[in-house]
C-alpha cells in the first residue's frame, strides 16, 4: 500500500538529496561570476563555497516558486559584501591563467552569441579575455558587479536592481559608469576596434 | 535632445532599457551627432566584447569538493537561521532599512533610559533642607551661581535655632550668630551674582 505524505516545507532544509542537484546545477555559474569579480581562482572557490554554503545552512527561506539563479546571485552579492571588509586588499597574481584559457578554448563557442562563431573571433576573443578580466578588476566593486551581472550574465536593470538590492536607477548610473570606465581603459590599451581604426573621440 | 543627456541615456539604449519614444530620440541624436555616435559605438563594442568573455571552469575536482563541503555543514539550531539567514539571503536594501529600524530602536531605548536615570538621579538629591540640617547652617548649599537642581527647593532659609545641647556660645539665651543664612541666600536664584 502506498502512502501519500505531503512534504512540510522545512523538510528540505539538510536535505541532501534536493541540494545536491542544485549544487551541481548551479556551482558553474556562481563560479564564473565569483572568478570575474575577483580575478583568481582561489577567491573564486572561496566564495562559490561560501555562498552554497549559506544556501544549504538557509534554504528553507528560499521560495521555491521563484527561480533558484535570483536566490543565488544575491547571495553571492551579499558574499562579495561581506567578504571585502574581511579581507584585507591583496592582489593576488593567478599562476594557472594560462591554464584556464587553455581549457576554456573548447567551450568558448557555447558562449558566443550567433554572429561571432567563425574561429577567427574565437581566437581574437581568447586573446581578449585576460586585458578584459583585468580591465574589470580595475572597476570599484559596484560597477564591476553591475557590468558582470548585465554584460556576463544577461540579467535586466529589474533582476540587478533586486540582486543588489538598489533602485533602477542607481543600476543605470553604475552599469553606465562601470561600461565607461571599461570603455576608456580598453580604448587606451588600444582593444577596441574602432578605437583601432582611429575613430574614437 | 542635447548631447549631456544622450551621454546618459546611451548605456540604456545599448541594453534594450529605453522605451520607444526616448530611444527614437537617443537615436536621432546619434544619426546627427559623431561625438556621441563614437560614444555609442565604443560602448556598445566594451558591451559586446563582455558577454563574449568565455565561461570559467573551476578545476575538476572541485565540484566534489565543494559538495563534500557544503553537505557536510552542521545544522545551526532555528533562532539562528531565522535571524543569520534573514541577513544573509536579503538584499543590500532591506538591510540597510534593518540596521536603520535597529539603530533607530536602540537610540530610543538609550534616550528612555537616560531620562529615567536623570530624573531618579534628581529626585535622589539631597534638597535644601535636609542638605542644610545635614551639615549644619555653615554649609549654604546655594553659594550664589544657580547649580540647577537646587532652584526646586528654594524657599526662604531659616535661620536654625539654637539648641542649648551644642552649648557653644555659653549663654543660654543668645542665639548663636554663625547661625544666620550668608546675604546672598535671602535673594532668588535668578538675580544670585
Amino acid at each position: 500500500m502506498k502512502i501519500a505524505v505531503s512534504q512540510p516545507r522545512t523538510s528540505h532544509w539538510c536535505d541532501s538529496d534536493i541540494f545536491d542537484e542544485y549544487v551541481r546545477r548551479y556551482y558553474r555559474l556562481a563560479y564564473n561570476i565569483a572568478y570575474r569579480m575577483s580575478g583568481n581562482h582561489a577567491d573564486a572557490e572561496d566564495i562559490t563555497q561560501e555562498a552554497f554554503i549559506r544556501a544549504y545552512r538557509f534554504f528553507d527561506r528560499y521560495d521555491p516558486s521563484l527561480p533558484f539563479e535570483n536566490w543565488l546571485y544575491r547571495i553571492i552579492a551579499n558574499v562579495f559584501i561581506d567578504d571585502v571588509r574581511r579581507r584585507p586588499k591583496v592582489k593576488l597574481q593567478s599562476l594557472d591563467q594560462t591554464v584556464t584559457a587553455r581549457s576554456t578554448a573548447g567551450e568558448v563557442h557555447l558562449e558566443l552569441p550567433d554572429d561571432s562563431t567563425n574561429p577567427e573571433t574565437m581566437m581574437m576573443q581568447a586573446a581578449l579575455d585576460e586585458p578584459l578580466q583585468r580591465a574589470l578588476e580595475s572597476l570599484p566593486r559596484d560597477f564591476r558587479h553591475a557590468v558582470i551581472l548585465a554584460d556576463i550574465e544577461g540579467l535586466s536593470y529589474e533582476e540587478i536592481a533586486a540582486v543588489m538590492g538598489c533602485s533602477l536607477g542607481t543600476v543605470r548610473s553604475r552599469l553606465h559608469r562601470g561600461r565607461k570606465l571599461m570603455r576608456n581603459r580598453l580604448l587606451a590599451e588600444n582593444y577596441l576596434p574602432s578605437g583601432r581604426l582611429g575613430g574614437e573621440k | 535632445m542635447n548631447c549631456r543627456r544622450a551621454s546618459h541615456l546611451i548605456s540604456a539604449l545599448i541594453d534594450g532599457e529605453l522605451c520607444g519614444a526616448e530611444a527614437l530620440r537617443l537615436r536621432e541624436h546619434i544619426e546627427q551627432c559623431p561625438v556621441c555616435r563614437a560614444d555609442y559605438e565604443t560602448l556598445r563594442e566594451t558591451k559586446q566584447l563582455l558577454s563574449g568573455m568565455a565561461v570559467v571552469e573551476p578545476r575538476p575536482g572541485f565540484e566534489q569538493d565543494l559538495l563534500n563541503y557544503v553537505l557536510s555543514a552542521p545544522c545551526e539550531p532555528a533562532w539562528k537561521r531565522a535571524i543569520v539567514g534573514w541577513w544573509q539571503t536579503t538584499d543590500r536594501r532591506n538591510r540597510m532599512r534593518a540596521a536603520a529600524a535597529f539603530a533607530a530602536l536602540s537610540l530610543a531605548v538609550l534616550a528612555l533610559s537616560v531620562r529615567g536615570t536623570l530624573q531618579t538621579a534628581s529626585s535622589a538629591l539631597p534638597s535644601y533642607e535636609r542638605l542644610s540640617m545635614a551639615n549644619g547652617a555653615w554649609a549654604s548649599p546655594l553659594p550664589g551661581r544657580d547649580v540647577g537642581f537646587v532652584h526646586e527647593t528654594v524657599d526662604r532659609p531659616q535661620p536654625v535655632r539654637y539648641q542649648p545641647s551644642q552649648g557653644l556660645c555659653g549663654a543660654d539665651s543668645m542665639p548663636d550668630i554663625r547661625t544666620i543664612p550668608p546675604w546672598h541666600t535671602y535673594l532668588p536664584v535668578s538675580s544670585a551674582p
